[in-house]
């Protein structure tokens, strides 16, 4: 197996004690992730975003999720892959649900939308 | 026998890898602590912090005044950089956008095929096509940032760099008190240690 390199932003963020820092300073006001608590730097935001994404990521990782597995949370390729494959299949199921609604469930529109424009 | 010494070549890269990696990660992780960066050189002790609104703002004039300057010397902005370069050169910007986009597309639909693999092998295939195509993508995006370096804008990003690094540097002095190290952006240019520079660009980007 081929080792790919990582960012090191996202391997912090997604280290178990930052994961662990993370959910505790949501729950208690005391818990600081960094020394300053505005004007965040460029790499603390980033690194902020990492920590939410890899947060839900874990979660869905403890519901079972069957696209994910350890080694896809801790692989930047497969995880970006997974990211977005669940983003498109999310905007197809959305497109879905608008081409749905607006032309109702027999493919007529809908006498809501009809009046609504 | 030769199979087994490359993989053991193979081994000992991949822990060299690992270990600048890892090396990576310590110095984020610094990186990350604070807003402000401290960092020792030549017995000093140097710290890059971010800038205030007041330095903000006369980093803004600046680039203001950088760029009526730009525009005076005859420099042109991006749009018709791309344009100029297409007539007197014969190198098209516009098509190397069109490859860039094309690969970004290309990763996508490998990433689609990744996700629901299941199959350790195609995987692995799957995931070395993936790094090829962003390794590609990535010499484009240099090629045309290489191509548009003497545009106006480009110019401009380069000069806020310098500038933030110029007012942002401080450094330690004898009573502990943190001062600036260049008075001005004039000292800062005409500064010859590169490496002090250096670092402090690389700090600016960090932080900003």
């Amino acid at each position: 197996m081929k080792y790919y390199p990582q960012d090191p932003v996202r391997v912090l963020a997604r280290s178990p004690y930052w994961q662990m820092i993370y959910a505790r300073s949501k729950e208690l006001s005391h818990i600081r992730l960094f020394k300053n608590d505005k004007d965040f730097s460029a790499i603390q935001i980033t690194f902020l975003y990492w920590l939410e994404i890899y947060s839900q990521a874990y979660q869905k990782f403890a519901e079972k999720d069957s696209l994910l597995s350890k080694e896809i949370i801790n692989d930047d390729i497969e995880f970006d892959a997974y990211l977005y494959y669940i983003s498109h299949k999310k905007s197809d199921k959305q497109g879905t649900q608008k081409r749905f609604n607006k032309k109702g469930a027999i493919g007529m529109p809908s006498l809501v939308q009809k009046k609504r424009s | 026998m030769a199979e087994e010494k490359k993989t053991q070549e193979q081994i000992a890269q991949e822990l060299a890898t690992k270990m600048s990696e890892q090396a990576e990660v310590t110095k984020t992780e610094q990186y990350l602590e604070n807003n402000i960066i401290e960092f020792p050189y030549k017995e000093k002790t140097y710290r890059m912090r971010r800038p205030t609104i007041r330095e903000k703002s006369i980093v803004n004039s600046s680039k203001i005044l950088k760029m009526n300057e730009l525009i005076k010397q005859g420099f042109s902005f991006q749009k018709q950089l791309i344009d100029q370069l297409k007539e007197t050169q014969g190198i098209d910007v516009e098509a190397i956008d069109v490859k860039i986009a094309r690969l970004a597309n290309e990763i996508k639909k490998e990433q689609d095929r990744l996700a629901p693999e299941v199959n350790k092998q195609s995987r692995e295939a799957i995931k070395q096509k993936i790094q090829e195509l962003k390794n590609e993508q990535y010499l484009l995006i240099v090629q045309k940032a290489d191509y548009l370096q003497p545009s106006i804008e480009a110019q401009l990003y380069e000069h806020t760099i310098l500038q933030f690094a110029s007012l942002l540097l401080e450094v330690k002095n004898e009573k502990n008190e943190w001062v600036k190290v260049f008075k001005n952006f004039d000292e800062f240019i005409d500064c010859t240690n590169e490496t002090l520079v250096n670092v402090a660009i690389h700090y600016v980007n960090v932080l900003i």
